[in-house]
């Protein structure tokens, strides 16, 4: 009797949500702890305070200065790049996600903690990009920027994880798991899924298959509303169930894979492993 | 002037899952106060009393408003002329609208209704009518009735998106669940997404559970999962997700359950969101009383934030109350990846349960659960430690045998027999009688049997029989004890029970299967011609497509044969492959008929047997060996070249896999044919060898081609060929360089089995523990129960001995045995685990076993030389007079029988001069010390040293005598 609705719902709320998202320019503007708002447009940065040219009636100009501190929240259209950047990133492709995510990272940078500021997405996404590289050095700095930066838990945990992976790469192990261990216990959940990943590719290195499942089946069992690291946990999966010997449920992992996360790397990759 | 005049955003009201009906709220914020209502009078001029309506309605008194309007709309009715501005329909909207908020519903139904017959009414009107009259059929819970009143009312698009929500509501309080559905449905469609449209959507899903759509109720949940921010009722939520994936699962949808489960957050954390929204709410709600004069928007609004709220309690209080709800999450998680095959997953998130919920009431249940996902893993050290956990914790729960009976499956299914056993000996030990008591028994016999411990098994289902005489696993009791007879070669008593079974069970489950143990009890006792009379009853008796037919003519072939009826044997052997075979009996037969052809010397119709074999089996692992017999039977013919391209082709189809290891056996027979030297003719000069450099070029050409070269496990093994053809011409050095390059050119993940062991053995022998590990490993670690998985075990625990580490050897030795079964390193690994508990001080248990080297014939050599000084040595130990004589023996044959190895007879000799010295006898000690000195391929040895050291104290005590050259062996 019923029409499938939600889907007819969906397809509404979507065209809805396209009909009201205001143009870009719109929305830039700095908002002041006094309440006061100023248009991204009419300040240029300096290097502590957004400046003001301000027009005198009877000609010419002065500055004013609103100190960074001063300002409360930027109310600025979260940039495309970072949405773009992150679906290259997915991809693999880091060089060119990094290029599009440069310009959003400098440009704000000087308010790495202001209410609305993209920096911290710009720089944890920034980090992520750099990870699928191999200049550990640029590594370990936006690491170490974003731990010092403050910027809670789930952040930090993103630079932790990152520093336990350059551990891993580096073949110390035994540094990798502590710090893992570390964020295990106390990371939010989506830092802590991809922790439980980091442990389960340490453990397949060793050919530790059970371990290795236990680890990236950790993602599944206890994080599975996390599905964008589902597929990185079903390959891993997949690929212990193959060591162990569990030919059965190594393929099934891979179906489960390719079935819901058809467009991914992990996906291709299943692919190929498994004559799927 | 329109009486009734809502704005859109008014058109709805909270609603939630578990709340109460909000219907008269909604009809309170949908007739809001008139302010232009008309006066009338009967006996005053009619402007006069529309003029007294309004004050009465200021005054709140619709009661009185709503009188008046009735006399004011009869005069009008009786024919006099409303005033200016005011119609007969308007009159009965305002007259039905004042009764309905004097709380008169059926005359404010009667109103309306009787405005609604008008044909000349304004579709405005007409709309906020249907309205009215629908509201008060629905608080008079006339539900039925006021359903199609509000459909009605939706063609009003000012009243739509309420007459869908109030219809909706009719409908559910109607019980007419399709209906609310569709106007629910037909309410989102539209509805802008914000938190009323998230309170409708929570609605819907929790009708659709209702009427059992829990395809549309996940995708609602689904998509309310992605506007989480809209929804108040966040507690609510996650109820209805929880109430979605119980249904999923007993409906058998674990999937579906477990996208249900996974939106249900922790307790603590739904807690403080809830919290923070329902303050939320608060704070909204506190912003609009705080208005000095609300409008009538601002008091609908209150009014759906009040009950929005109250909702929300109630689902949190509904959430508090419920006990261990993080607990009861994580088993209906489990329960749901155990349901879909996730039992790793499954695992984890009980053992989490267990850790974390020290209180939760249903802990039985979860380690019962628990015990259940690790067999189903096969995971069986996981399973003995959980059922071990699991008793100590609940010594006596219900839950025990079924978890002990669990367990023991698990171990069956991975053919652990002997822990299957010892679940089960658990089971029937620790427990009273249950309800499993039976099959327990009857499982415990067969795994006995499976054991070929067919004494214990048939003591087993005699015990049961006896005490079971009407028990539900009678018939197999019966039938498994004669099967237990003929296994121990109890052919006659066997015979006689099977004779019995049949008698008493003329229509049993293994009638045909006893009648052909019959026809094999009669060739075990050699009489054929009975075997071959019973065969062929049988065949007789059952249908061509009886799957034990192939079987059958397997034994009739044997029992023809046994006649010295060959070609009928073969006949029959050749029907029998027609049929559907075990692996094991299609073996058994290929290999008869191999036998027999080449008995006959009949190598032609061998060689075509094992051709068509690969043929029409291209895929069936016995490909193999077709190719090995193809090769072994033209080589014994002379004739290998025929049979080499046949063989490579069916080598290559394989050679780029390294998971099939018994390629591996091929490539051994491949070096051999192609390093074979070919005979001498007589009358001819001998045949000039080949080079090797020449074979190995031949190797390749058959091996490598256009498929093949590019793979790194293929010419991995090319190069594996060239090591064995090293090995058959005698150049050991050769071979060595060879696996070291193979070492040093392929990662361990791309060899195959037989390669990654000898490459191990290659550089263990070499020196190069560490990288022998890594190629150990890797075969343990991927080819656990291969071929060639005791290359592994025992080149690891060899490692583990130099490494100091006798405990860790000793398990890697037992592995070599019980695990890979030690196919190729019995020897070794025999050994290994004699110098292991040498090593950890278990003397005895450590001479059974070198003694066990010392006699195995076939192991007569280095082994031997080893396992006598080493007997020697424990005997020293003990010190005793006779003791010491016995080390005295082991040492003497060593010198005196294996002189092949100088470093154990360096090594015996020098013990056997310390023995002697320690019996009192200097000068046969002095005597064997100069025997030694006298061999001078000794004297790089460190014994060679300690003898010279040990020599003038000797000749101190005793005369030297002269030197003599050691005994013949």
């Amino acid at each position: 009797m019923s029409p499938p609705r939600p889907r007819l719902l969906l397809a509404l709320v979507i065209g809805h949500g396209t009909l009201v998202i205001p143009p870009a320019a719109s929305a830039q503007r700095y908002i002041l702890k006094d309440g006061a708002a100023l248009a991204a447009a009419d300040v240029t940065l300096a290097s502590n305070a957004l400046v003001q040219q301000v027009k005198i009636p009877s000609g010419g100009t002065y500055e004013r200065r609103f100190p960074f501190a001063d300002i409360a929240r930027l109310e600025f259209p979260e940039p495309p790049a970072l949405d773009e950047a992150e679906t290259l990133a997915t991809a693999g492709q880091g060089e060119a996600a990094l290029k599009l995510l440069e310009p959003v990272y400098r440009q704000f940078a000087p308010f790495p903690k202001t209410p609305g500021s993209p920096w911290p997405r710009a720089a944890s996404l920034r980090l992520q990009c750099l990870l699928l590289g191999t200049d550990e050095t640029a590594i370990g700095a936006a690491a170490r920027e974003l731990m010092q930066t403050g910027l809670g838990p789930e952040v930090t945990g993103v630079a932790k994880l990152a520093l336990a992976q350059l551990d891993a790469r580096a073949g110390r192990e035994s540094l990798a798991r502590l710090m893992l261990d570390e964020i295990v216990k106390d990371a939010p959940p989506a830092v802590a899924a991809r922790a439980w990943l980091l442990r389960g590719d340490l453990a397949a290195a060793r050919a530790a298959h059970a371990e290795a499942l236990e680890c990236y089946l950790h993602v599944p069992a206890f994080y599975g509303q996390l599905d964008d690291l589902m597929p990185a946990a079903l390959l891993g999966a997949a690929r212990a169930y193959k060591g162990y010997g569990d030919t059965d449920r190594a393929e099934r992992s891979a179906l489960e894979l390719i079935d819901r996360h058809p467009a991914t790397l992990q996906a291709a990759q299943a692919k190929k492993e498994f004559n799927l | 002037m329109t009486p009734l005049r809502e704005p859109r955003a008014s058109a709805r009201a909270s609603l939630s899952p578990v709340g109460p009906f909000p219907l008269l709220a909604l009809a309170l914020a949908f007739s809001a106060p008139a302010t232009d209502a008309q006066t009338t009078a009967s006996r005053i001029p009619l402007a006069a009393q529309v003029a007294e309506v309004e004050p009465l309605l200021s005054a709140r008194k619709p009661a009185d408003a709503a009188a008046l309007l009735d006399e004011i709309v009869a005069r009008v009715r009786g024919g006099e002329t409303p005033p200016p501005g005011l119609s007969l329909d308007r009159l009965l909207l305002t007259a039905a609208q004042t009764h309905f908020q004097a709380g008169n519903f059926p005359r404010a139904a009667e109103l309306a209704e009787s405005l609604e017959k008008i044909p000349s009414t304004p579709a405005a009107l007409l709309g906020e009518a249907r309205m009215i009259r629908g509201l008060s059929l629905a608080l008079q819970k006339d539900y039925a009735a006021a359903i199609p009143v509000f459909a009605s009312a939706e063609s009003t698009p000012s009243l739509r998106d309420k007459a869908l929500l109030y219809g909706a509501l009719a409908a559910r309080e109607a019980g007419r669940l399709p209906v609310a559905i569709a106007a629910y449905n037909r309410l989102l469609a539209t509805a802008p997404r914000d938190r009323d449209w998230a309170d409708a959507a929570l609605s819907l899903v929790e009708l659709h559970l209702r009427a059992d759509n829990l395809a549309d109720a996940g995708r609602g949940l689904e998509l309310l999962r992605g506007q989480l921010a809209l929804v108040d009722n966040l507690a609510g939520l996650n109820l209805l997700s929880l109430q979605l994936g119980d249904a999923l699962l007993k409906a058998g949808d674990p999937a579906g359950a477990l996208a249900a489960f996974r939106n249900v957050g922790a307790r603590a954390d739904l807690l403080a969101e809830q919290q923070k929204r329902a303050a939320g709410l608060e704070r909204a709600l506190e912003r609009y009383r705080a208005l000095a004069r609300p409008s009538s928007l601002d008091l609908d609004a209150i009014r759906r934030l009040d009950a929005r709220l109250a909702q929300a309690r109630a689902s949190l209080a509904e959430v508090e109350k419920l006990p261990a709800f993080d607990a009861t999450l994580r088993q209906r998680l489990a329960a749901a990846f155990q349901e879909r095959g996730g039992v790793w997953e499954a695992a984890l998130l009980l053992e989490d349960l267990l850790a974390r919920h020290p209180d939760f009431p249903d802990r039985e249940a979860a380690w019962f659960g628990l015990v259940r996902a690790y067999a189903d893993a096969g995971r069986l050290e996981k399973v003995r430690d959980s059922v071990e956990r699991f008793l100590a914790a609940h010594p006596a729960s219900p839950l025990g045998p079924r978890a002990l009976y669990l367990a023991a499956e698990g171990a069956g299914k991975r053919g652990d027999l002997p822990g299957q056993l010892a679940f089960l000996d658990l089971a029937d030990q620790r427990f009273p009688p249950n309800d499993l008591t039976e099959p327990i028994r009857l499982l415990r016999a067969n795994a006995l049997f499976a054991l070929a411990r067919y004494a214990e098994a048939r003591e087993v289902v005699v015990a049961y029989a006896r005490e079971f005489p009407k028990g539900r696993f009678l018939e197999d009791a019966r039938y498994l004890a004669p099967m237990a007879d003929l296994a121990e070669g109890r052919a006659t008593d066997a015979e006689k029970q099977i004779r019995d079974y049949l008698r008493d069970f003329p229509e049993g489950r293994f009638v045909p299967d006893a009648r052909y143990r019959l026809a094999a009890t009669a060739y075990a006792r050699q009489d054929y011609a009975a075997c071959g009379d019973l065969a062929a009853k049988w065949l007789a008796a059952y249908p061509s497509d009886h799957p034990q037919r192939g079987e059958v003519l397997s034994l009739q072939g044997d029992a023809l044969a046994g006649l010295g009826d060959i070609p009928g044997a073969i006949a029959a052997y050749r029907a029998s492959l027609d049929l559907p075979l075990s692996d094991e009996q299609l073996g058994y037969v290929l290999d008869e008929l191999t036998r027999h052809y080449q008995a006959r010397r009949d190598y032609d119709a061998a060689v075509a047997l094992w051709e068509n074999f690969a043929a029409t089996q291209p895929d069936h692992p016995y490909v193999i060996n077709a190719a090995y017999w193809i090769s072994r039977i033209r080589a014994k013919e002379g004739r290998p070249d025929e049979a080499l391209p046949l063989v490579a082709e069916i080598t290559r189809r394989y050679l780029t896999d390294p998971d099939r290891g018994d390629v591996e056996r091929l490539l051994v027979e491949l070096a051999a044919t192609l390093a074979r030297v070919p005979r001498a003719r007589a009358g001819e000069p001998k045949p000039i060898p080949v080079p090797e450099s020449a074979l190995f070029a031949r190797a390749d050409e058959l091996l490598l081609d256009e498929r093949t070269r590019e793979a790194p496990t293929a010419r991995a093994r090319a190069r594996f060929v060239h090591a064995e053809i090293a090995a058959t011409r005698q150049n050991p050095a050769l071979r060595d360089e060879i696996l070291g390059k193979i070492a040093a050119t392929y990662a361990p993940d791309q060899l195959p089995a037989g390669i990654l062991g000898k490459v191990g053995d290659a550089l263990l022998a070499q020196n190069q523990p560490e990288l022998a590990a890594s190629f150990y490993d890797r075969l343990v670690a991927a080819y656990p129960r291969s071929l060639f998985a005791d290359y592994g075990y025992v080149g690891l625990g060899e490692l583990s001995l130099r490494a100091g580490k006798p405990e860790e050897a000793l398990a890697r030795f037992d592995a070599a045995i019980d695990v890979a079964g030690a196919r190729s390193k019995l020897k070794e690994a025999t050994l290994g685990r004699a110098r292991a508990r040498l090593a950890l001080g278990q003397l005895d248990a450590a001479r059974a076993l070198f003694e066990e080297v010392a006699a195995n014939r076939a192991w007569r050599g280095e082994a031997t030389a080893e396992a006598l000084f080493q007997l020697g040595e424990i005997a020293t130990r003990r010190a005793t007079p006779d003791d010491l004589a016995k080390a005295q023996a082991h040492y003497q044959r060593i010198y005196l029988s294996y002189k092949r190895f100088p470093g154990w007879v360096a090594k015996a000799y020098l013990r056997s001069a310390e023995t002697f010295d320690r019996l009192g006898q200097p000068a046969e000690a002095l005597t064997t010390l100069n025997r030694m000195l006298t061999e001078e391929r000794l004297a790089p040895f460190p014994e060679w040293q300690k003898a010279l050291a040990l020599k003038p104290a000797l000749e101190a005590r005793a005369p030297a005598p002269a030197a003599q050259p050691p005994a013949k062996s």
